[in-house]
This record gives structure tokens, C-alpha cells and sequence, in this order.
């Protein structure tokens, strides 16, 4: 293999930016939330996101379905189930225990 | 070699590192590089004494029972560490990093040299969800919740990643690392590194520890054991539980005997999109090979 002349490639991996909000059971936003991808058909990074003021966060996720969970500062959890790939925006709602 | 390092502002590197393990062959020579346990005080910790694995099993040591949960099974069997202050828990950094867009990650890196902390690449650099290189990285060695990080912190600007990851965020080649300005390490002592055959890393039980975004939101020490699942030429499967921050963890093992830890993978991935014809779900990270090795070291 002629490692010299190796084209720079795209993704393998390709991915979607997806933009995603986590509300309150009165659909306020939670800021400072953490959201991570908890099960999938498609490996996804395990990073961590938190959410901004505005409670809003991006994920890039591929083709796939998807189960994500966003954690607020007070411990309380919401999940959503997700197509990957182009879509529309993503919104988790805490429930408070 | 060419050292690829990246100051912000981002600056695109070439070299030939990352395509490297292109050619790479299943069977590894094996390589071990020692750890060093660090100036802080050399007390065993009851974690260590207690939850740490070592050697090789036949079966794992339980059934998971779900099949696309990055907690395998129907009970989340991690268990918080407390003694972070300790060996080899102190080793272990959680990470709050700032994305070149702006928005907040956490994640987690470990020592492996004073100035050196490994992670996944996708915590120092990815071109979609963190719109190109961090911008900057605080590390926390050892982190226990709110209280004083008994090692201290630092915020870093300088990063790396290996160039197939730049290029083309191929899963295989996901590693990278955060350059320090002070010897941060020291005190905590690093990981050491070992490239495994396949034969070796068959059955291997493996440790995983870092930082999930649940419990503790990113401040507090999970730790979790099981055995390789699988491997491929340039992954290491394994069930064990892991939650999206943990990212970058080391996957480590015990050798010869030895009470060194060394890093055999880079936790990255969780279950999903596991290669059909290994017929297994499981979490995963890119096993250190001898160009990854290499390119480590080159790194400290």
C-alpha cells in the first residue's frame, strides 16, 4: 500500500448534526443538563454533553435508532427514542421523581 | 515520526501516523511499556483490593441480558470509587471540555506520562458535534465530587489525534491526547502500556474506570470489570458497563504477575454497530498496537 499517496477520506462513520433540547415536565428548558446516547444500532462516541442556559445541546448521530438520557443537576432523568441520521430537533423531558 | 500537537488556533497536520495501522496484522508482537505509581502516597486502596480483575476466565463473570444497552444487563453492576486520592483510581481524570462551537463535554483521560493524558479523539477533536478541535480542556485528576481535587487541575489548549481519526473519524483510530504544561502527573503516577497478541487478550478479564455523565454527573468514579469479548485487528470488545462520559477511559489489565496497571484499549464506543460476524454486543475502544504505542509515547 502506498501510504504516501493515501487520499485524506471522508467520514466512514457518516453523521448528522442534530440539535436537541432537554424541558422540564412544564417545558421549560434545563440548562446545565448532561445527555448522553444510552443504546443504539449504530456505535456512537460516549462522550458526555451538557446542556447550555437555553437547556440545548447538538448530537451527532448516523443512521440508526437511538435511545438517549439527559440527567439535570438535581438527579432527575428523561429519555427519548431517536431515529439518527437528518432530522428534526430532539427533546428529552425530565421527569422529576 | 512527526509530532502532531495542535496549539489553538487549529492548524491541519500531516504525517503518516494514523494510516500507519492500515497494514496492521492481527497477531502483535507483544510490547509492555512500565507504569510508575507516582509520588502520593503508595497505600492499596479497598477498591483495588476488591473490585480490580486480573488474569483470564472462561466465561464472564455474569450473563449480560440485554442486547444494545451500554449497561449490559438488567443491573448497573458499576461501583463508585471513593478513594480516588489512591492508586491506580488517582491516574484517572475526569474532563469538562469546551468545543470549538462553544458547547460543554465531559469526558475522561488517564496518565501516561506527567504531562500526558490520553483519551478518545472524539474528546479533543470532532469536526460535527464539537465543530473541530476543543478549544480547551480542564483535567482533574482523581476527581471526587465537589471537594478539592486532591491533585489539582489544569486547563489545557493543546491537543493531538491521530491523523485517520482527523481525517476520517474512523472509529479503529479513535485516540487522542491532552498535552499539560506542568507535571500534573507526578504525583498520581500513569498507566503503563502493553500491546497483546490476540491469543493474550482472549478471555483477558479488563478494568474500565471514568467519569459518566450517571451517576455523579461527570464528577464522580465508576469503575466497572469484565472479560475481551472479541477482538478485531484494531478494536477490543468487552461487556463491561459504561455511560456516555467515560469516554477516553483506560481499558486495563495485569500481567506477568505484576501489580502495574497497563492500558491495553481506549474506551470509546458504546454497544452497536459491533462487526456482524463477531456475533456479540458489547462496548468497545481501539487496542493499542505498535504504531499505537509508538505514537503515544511520541506524544509524552
Amino acid at each position: 500500500m502506498d501510504l504516501e499517496n493515501e487520499p485524506v477520506r471522508q467520514s466512514i462513520n457518516p453523521r448528522s448534526l442534530r440539535r436537541g433540547r432537554v424541558v422540564n415536565a412544564e417545558g421549560k428548558p434545563v440548562g446545565g443538563a448532561l445527555v448522553a446516547v444510552v443504546s443504539g444500532t449504530t456505535a456512537t462516541p460516549e462522550i458526555g454533553r451538557r446542556t447550555t442556559g437555553g437547556g440545548i445541546f447538538q448530537v451527532a448521530l448516523p443512521e440508526g435508532s437511538f435511545r438517549m438520557q439527559a440527567v439535570a443537576a438535581s438527579g432527575a432523568t428523561g429519555t427519548v427514542e431517536v431515529e439518527g441520521g437528518d432530522g428534526g430537533e430532539i427533546v428529552i423531558r425530565i421527569e422529576e421523581r | 515520526m512527526e509530532l502532531k500537537s495542535v496549539d489553538n488556533p487549529r492548524r491541519k497536520e500531516s504525517g503518516l501516523e494514523g494510516l500507519v495501522g492500515e497494514v496492521a496484522v492481527v497477531e502483535q508482537p507483544r510490547q509492555i511499556v512500565g507504569a510508575a505509581s507516582g509520588a502520593a502516597d503508595d497505600s492499596k486502596s479497598r477498591a483495588e483490593q476488591h473490585f480490580i480483575v486480573r488474569g483470564k476466565r472462561a466465561k464472564p463473570l455474569r450473563q449480560p441480558g440485554s442486547a444494545l444497552e451500554t449497561v449490559l444487563g438488567d443491573v448497573d453492576r458499576r461501583k463508585h470509587i471513593l478513594e480516588t486520592d489512591l492508586s491506580p483510581w488517582r491516574m484517572i481524570c475526569a474532563l469538562e471540555i469546551e468545543g470549538a462551537n462553544g458547547l460543554s463535554f465531559i469526558g475522561t483521560g488517564w496518565f501516561a506520562g506527567p504531562r500526558t493524558v490520553v483519551t478518545a479523539g472524539h474528546c479533543v477533536f470532532d469536526p460535527v458535534e464539537m465543530g473541530g478541535w476543543a478549544q480547551r480542556i480542564r483535567v482533574v485528576p482523581g476527581r471526587d465530587g465537589d471537594i478539592d481535587p486532591p491533585f489539582g487541575s489544569e486547563v489545557s489548549t493543546r491537543f493531538s489525534a491521530s491523523d485517520r481519526w482527523q481525517q476520517a473519524q474512523d472509529p479503529d483510530y479513535d485516540y487522542g491526547v491532552i498535552h499539560l504544561s506542568q507535571d500534573l502527573g507526578t504525583k498520581p503516577g500513569h498507566f503503563g502500556l502493553a500491546v497483546l497478541p490476540d491469543a493474550e487478550l482472549h478471555e483477558r478479564l479488563l478494568n474500565v474506570s471514568g467519569y459518566p455523565i450517571t451517576p455523579g454527573g461527570g464528577k464522580d468514579q465508576y469503575f466497572h470489570a469484565n472479560r475481551v469479548k472479541a477482538v478485531t485487528a484494531r478494536r477490543v470488545f468487552y461487556d463491561i458497563d459504561t455511560v456516555g462520559g467515560q469516554s477516553g477511559s483506560p481499558v486495563w489489565a495485569y500481567l506477568d504477575g505484576s501489580d502495574d496497571p497497563v492500558v491495553i484499549g481506549i474506551h470509546a464506543y458504546g454497544v452497536g454497530g459491533t462487526p456482524a460476524a463477531l456475533s456479540v454486543h458489547a462496548n468497545s475502544g481501539p487496542r493499542l498496537l505498535p504504531e499505537v504505542l509508538e505514537l503515544i509515547q511520541t506524544w509524552i
